[in-house]
């Protein structure tokens, strides 16, 4: 187990250098900072002073040690945009925004997932599997920033009943937190419905049949609490579909998380905010991954040796 | 040393196992692949000869008309948009689009992550090791925020939209054939096509090819669905299909303001994007079921 | 990091806000608010408190920062009730002072307001991380302070439009120098003093909070005590906040205007226009013997260039891109009244010879041999988004669909600002794309940046005739022969077809009339509007 955790660990890391060198690659390759925040007025002479305020006038391989070098004491450099803020303090400013709204959505798709999922497993073939499956395909069929408008329009400009967007209380999250996590439920009601099945055909659910527990008490206690560990492995995925919800979501929503400020930062070509907004994203997917690995290993000893 | 059985095994296995990809086209579910042929593949197919107007070109006179039972006239069923395009012709166009990307992305991200997933699990070891970092590193990096940084650096087009979608998908397909191929190679025939002196190539192209394609066929069904609505989050974010080509996804986002007003504009390539993606969805799901029901996280 | 210090009081206004408006959102969203005013406005380009370290911040700094010239909000003209109360210029526009207004206080208790701090912020606007537009023309001189309401600017060149930079385009903002003095730049990044009617208390990502300032030295007050800023770039979103009485005032776009209005909303203008949408035939670097020349384009040719302009249907495109009004036909860049070289004849001639007229462009297209007689014929058209101003992306839809219409092989291409600027700073832009002039520039900074080498990245055409007059034109200080040159180079240029000239507008917002009952405000600064204290509540 000790062993598995430190190759896992080790593997991490090595991932995250290499994504690094992607981010840094990438973000440089997408043009200069200078073309985007001259102003449309400035001559070449404006042009080449911010080149050189902001060190872009060295070599590449010196401005990636540079970096790296930074990055090692986990500083990522200043932004260039947003004048006088790092680019971490930035990402970590917005960061709890976008974490709340995941972690919000996550929980909205599993508590929409996982009763649906059960009943669809007791219920099987019946009409209330089939309506299940639609109600959980659906989400998976709209473009999301087309739900979160009809969204908006329903239920905060028709009907009143939530605020339209920003950040606030709980009421502020329900809207965007559906239409960010609905796209998951399918994946994750089917997941418990498979392991459901999987769960009420064992020895053991029978057994307690037999034994006479009522039939609420076998699927609720029962079945659903071991076939529940099974969802559990797709967390690590939703982590990095959350981020990418997170782009767009936020955006529709006015919601100030880092979704937000990765598209400001790469149409900025604001390297090091770019850099700091890719590697937190990669850093979160990788954690949650190695959680849910390390969690799913210690449930699964089988899983070490593969 | 071979006696007769062992050469025919291995096909033996696999209907045994499996049903036929023959058999299963037999008991098709009727609506998704209704829905499919006549809002997807027909309109693709027909668009040039059979839809009504040109969909670039517009008459500005002619903008923001209603569908036909909302105001509108016959002549733009569906109404037209902002710049007097027809909405109908525009969809029919906009499924040659839509299937085009889906089956080049698919195909080009379908085909490296198969050849790579093959290698990684037939060969192991080193290969393996390097493939499936690879793998880690892909998934670990925001796929939207990459196509972000491509549609700036080399301007939005078709192609980037292509390399986003292969790219993406491509970890997808090497996760999921390394983890078949892994078992596939521990069976008999595998062992016996090893002893008879076959070589890797024939090995990998003739005995475990064959019998991961199921999972590859259901892989790339479901992800039709996704690259249709990846595509229409990157024309959200102004770097999907550029305009004026009609790709439903670049509808929506165009029409996404007007919800109240020309509701017409957004809707019906909304609508046209939900049935597709939910009989696609639809239908991998039934070929799962009956193809591979090992596929449970996709 | 400066930011740790503050964090927990930060944290804390920042919960009680987010809180406040949740639970005022959830509860009474239809109350009229008189003591807040709440605004939901487009995404400013950064969100810092430097303002010269900044993009396209004006319309969020506005409440607080306030420039040397103010403006009529009503005429839109240029007015003694700003922080400047009087100025005059050498004769040849090289020495310029300015008279500063006395008992003036900064907020947060920083103290009166002197000719000091205008030196200061000047340092600031002019420093190494300055990134405001025409800070290549603020720069460059000596400022003094002559005694503590008097500053002078020394300049080595003639600078004949500095009242615009300080008022028009207002790109020097005022801050305490005592401020500075005490906290160092960190200070401003907490919380900035500035001079205008409401002053900072606090930003969080998104939005931006003042409260209203009661020693302003105009002695009027706003009708609210607070007003909170929301950015938001997804427009249904901006409007969907005003009709659910989230906002009282958005900025929405124009095709936007008449839904708010079905709705029940109200609409008010800018005095001034605040923007010109010309599009920009690039890549025409064509002084004799430069290689970058773009000699094969298409629009090098002259009758491609004329044909082009009348393919268009500007009156048509007007009526699609701005169906509310608040827009003109402008006859050329910097061809407002009152610019040096304006002349009012070309108006009239625009009229004629710059109409719509398909028949004219088939047959000039034909005579210079299109599209045969060009190596490539295809007309690139970029479709840029700009911040805040979809029209103007949609303006180049629309010419697509025109120059189609009469048979070119016109191409749509999307880039985005940076990659238009970059390809312009290589001298390879051989593209045709719109360009944003807000609010309209000067003569001598628009021939700068757009009509002569070396210019801004988003110039289109050179030429050894057009380069030789530009520079009589800037050596020159007497300011009728200035005028008589400018005069024959906007000639020359009309004659040419250099650029597509689109339009001026009016900055446009929607209120909700249950919380706001007017707001007229000059148009000044490149976002167009501001003067938030002036915005009326409802009874």
């Amino acid at each position: 187990m000790k062993r598995y955790l430190i190759i896992r660990l080790f593997q991490s890391l090595l991932a995250m250098l290499a994504i690094s060198m992607i981010a840094f690659v990438l973000s440089h390759l997408s043009g200069s900072p200078v073309d985007a925040m001259l102003p449309d007025d400035a001559g070449p002479e404006e042009a080449e002073r911010l080149i050189r305020l902001w060190g872009l006038d060295r070599p590449y391989h010196e401005q990636y040690l540079v970096f790296l070098g930074n990055a090692l004491q986990g500083n990522l450099g200043d932004s260039i945009k947003w004048s006088g803020q790092t680019a971490m303090g930035l990402v970590l400013d917005r960061l709890p925004a976008t974490l709340q709204l995941g972690g919000f959505a996550i929980i909205v798709s599993t508590i929409i997932a996982l009763p649906i999922g059960v009943l669809a497993a007791v219920y099987k073939d019946s009409p209330f599997d089939s309506f299940g499956k639609l109600i959980a395909l659906l989400g998976q069929a709209m473009p999301n920033f087309w739900l979160g408008i009809v969204l908006i329009w329903v239920f905060a400009v028709t009907l009143n009943w939530f605020p339209t967007s920003g950040r606030g209380g709980l009421a502020n999250m329900i809207l965007p937190a559906i239409a960010m996590g609905w796209f998951q439920v399918a994946a994750l009601m089917r997941l418990t419905r498979s392991a459901m099945l999987e769960v009420l055909d064992s020895e053991y659910v029978k057994l307690a049949r037999i034994k006479g527990v009522p039939e609420w008490r076998v699927v609720w206690v029962h079945a659903f609490r071991n076939a529940a560990i099974v969802p559990l492995t797709y967390f690590g995925l939703i982590a990095g579909s959350i981020f990418t919800g997170s782009v767009v979501i936020e955006t529709v929503f006015a919601w100030p998380g880092t979704g937000l400020l990765a598209i400001d930062a790469i149409r900025g070509r604001d390297f090091p905010v770019v850099q700091a907004v890719v590697l937190t994203f990669a850093g979160v997917f990788i954690l949650a991954n190695l959680i849910v690995d390390t969690l799913y290993a210690y449930l699964d000893p089988r899983i070490r040796y593969r | 040393m071979q006696d007769p059985s062992s050469k025919a095994a291995p096909e033996a296995m696999i209907s045994e196992a499996k049903p036929s990809l023959a058999r299963a086209i037999a008991g098709l579910p009727v609506v998704p692949v209704f829905i499919l042929v006549f809002l997807l593949i027909i309109p693709a197919l027909t668009a040039d000869f059979l839809a009504p107007h040109d969909p670039v070109t517009g008459s500005i006179p002619k903008r923001l008309k209603p569908p036909v039972f909302f105001g509108g006239t016959w002549e733009f069923p569906l109404g037209t948009d902002r710049l007097g395009r027809d909405i109908l012709s525009r969809i029919m166009h906009g499924a040659k689009v839509s299937l085009s990307i889906s089956l080049v992305g698919i195909l080009l991200g379908g085909v490296l992550g198969t050849a790579l997933g093959l290698i990684a699990g037939y060969f192991r070891g080193l290969a393996d090791a390097i493939i499936m970092r690879l793998v880690d590193i892909t998934m670990a990096l925001p796929s939207i925020l990459l196509a972000l940084v491509l549609a700036v650096s080399v301007g939005p087009s078709f192609q980037t939209v292509i390399a986003v979608v292969a790219f993406v998908l491509w970890a997808l397909y090497a996760r999921q054939v390394r983890g078949e191929v892994l078992s596939i190679r521990e069976r008999d025939f595998v062992a016996r096509a090893r002893v008879s002196g076959a070589s890797h190539f024939r090995i990998i192209w003739r005995h475990i090819l064959p019998n991961a394609a199921n999972t590859i066929v259901v892989l790339a069904t479901l992800q039709v669905g996704s690259v249709i609505l990846l595509e229409a989050g990157l024309s959200f974010l102004g770097v999907g299909i550029p305009r004026p080509t009609p790709a439903w996804g670049l509808m929506v986002a165009d029409g996404r303001q007007l919800i109240v007003s020309a509701w017409w504009i957004a809707f019906f390539p909304g609508l046209a994007i939900t049935l597709t993606v939910l009989a696609l969805n639809l239908l991998g799901d039934w070929m799962r079921d009956k193809l591979d029901p090992k596929l449970k996280e996709l | 990091m400066p930011w740790n210090g503050m964090r927990p009081a930060r944290a804390l206004i920042a919960a009680t806000v987010a809180l406040g408006t949740g639970l005022a959102a959830l509860s009474l969203p239809m109350a009229a608010q008189v003591e807040r005013l709440v605004a939901a406005v487009s995404k400013p380009g950064t969100e810092t408190n430097r303002f010269w370290s900044g993009a396209t911040m004006w319309h969020v700094m506005d409440p607080a920062l306030e420039g040397l010239i103010e403006h009529d909000p009503v005429s839109g003209e240029v007015t003694d009730k700003g922080l400047a109360v009087s100025w005059e210029a050498s004769p040849d526009f090289k020495v310029w002072t300015f008279k500063l207004r006395e008992g003036v206080q900064f907020h947060h208790g920083w103290g009166e307001f002197t000719s000091a701090d205008v030196v200061h912020s000047y340092g600031l606007h002019t420093g190494e991380d300055a990134i405001i537009p025409t800070v290549d023309q603020l720069r460059g001189a000596k400022a003094e302070a002559l005694d503590r309401y008097t500053v002078r600017f020394t300049y080595d060149k003639p600078i004949k439009d500095l009242l615009f930079l300080h008022g028009g385009r207002s790109v020097m903002k005022v801050y305490s120098k005592a401020q500075f003095d005490a906290e160092g730049l960190e200070g401003y990044d907490r919380k900035f003093a500035g001079t205008g009617h409401f002053q900072f208390v606090s930003r969080q990502p998104g939005q931006i909070l003042y409260q209203r300032f009661d020693s302003h030295y105009s002695g009027t007050k706003s009708d609210f005590t607070e007003l909170e800023l929301r950015f938001v770039d997804e427009a249904a979103t901006k409007l969907a906040m005003l009709l659910s009485g989230e906002a009282a005032i958005a900025d929405l776009p124009r095709e936007l205007m008449s839904e708010a209005i079905n709705a029940g909303m109200e609409t008010t203008q800018s005095a001034r226009a605040t923007l010109q949408t010309d599009v920009v035939l690039n890549g025409l670097y064509c002084e004799t013997g430069d290689p970058a020349c773009g000699k094969d384009l298409p629009w090098a040719d002259r009758r491609i260039r004329e044909a082009i302009n009348i393919a268009l249907n500007r009156d048509e495109m007007l009526e699609v891109l701005f169906p509310g009004g608040g827009a003109e036909l402008l006859a050329r860049y910097a061809m407002a009244p009152g610019h040096e070289g304006y002349d009012p004849t070309l108006e009239e001639r625009f009229k004629t010879e710059y109409a719509y007229n398909p028949e004219r462009a088939k047959a000039l297209m034909k005579e210079a041999g299109y599209p045969d007689a060009f190596p490539d014929p295809t007309i690139r058209l970029v479709l840029k988004p700009s911040a805040g101003v979809p029209e103007i992306a949609l303006q180049m839809e629309l010419i697509h669909q025109y120059l189609i219409a009469v048979g070119f092989q016109a191409e749509l291409r999307e880039m985005d600002h940076a990659t238009v600027g970059a390809m312009g700073r290589a001298r390879e832009a051989y593209i045709i794309h719109p360009s944003k002039n807000g609010p309209p520039r000067p003569t001598e900074v628009a021939f700068r940046a757009f009509y002569s080498n070396p210019g801004g990245p988003y110039q289109g055409w050179e030429n050894d005739w057009t380069t030789a007059k530009i520079k009589a034109f800037s050596g020159e200080t007497d300011a009728g022969k200035r005028h008589e040159i400018a005069k024959e180079v906007f000639n020359y240029l009309f004659e040419q077809y250099v650029d597509l000239p689109m339009f001026e507008i009016r900055a446009q917002l929607a209120y909700n009339p249950k919380m706001v009952s007017g707001w007229q405000f000059p148009g000044v600064t490149s976002s167009g509007y501001g003067h938030w204290h002036l915005v009326k509540a409802a009874q």
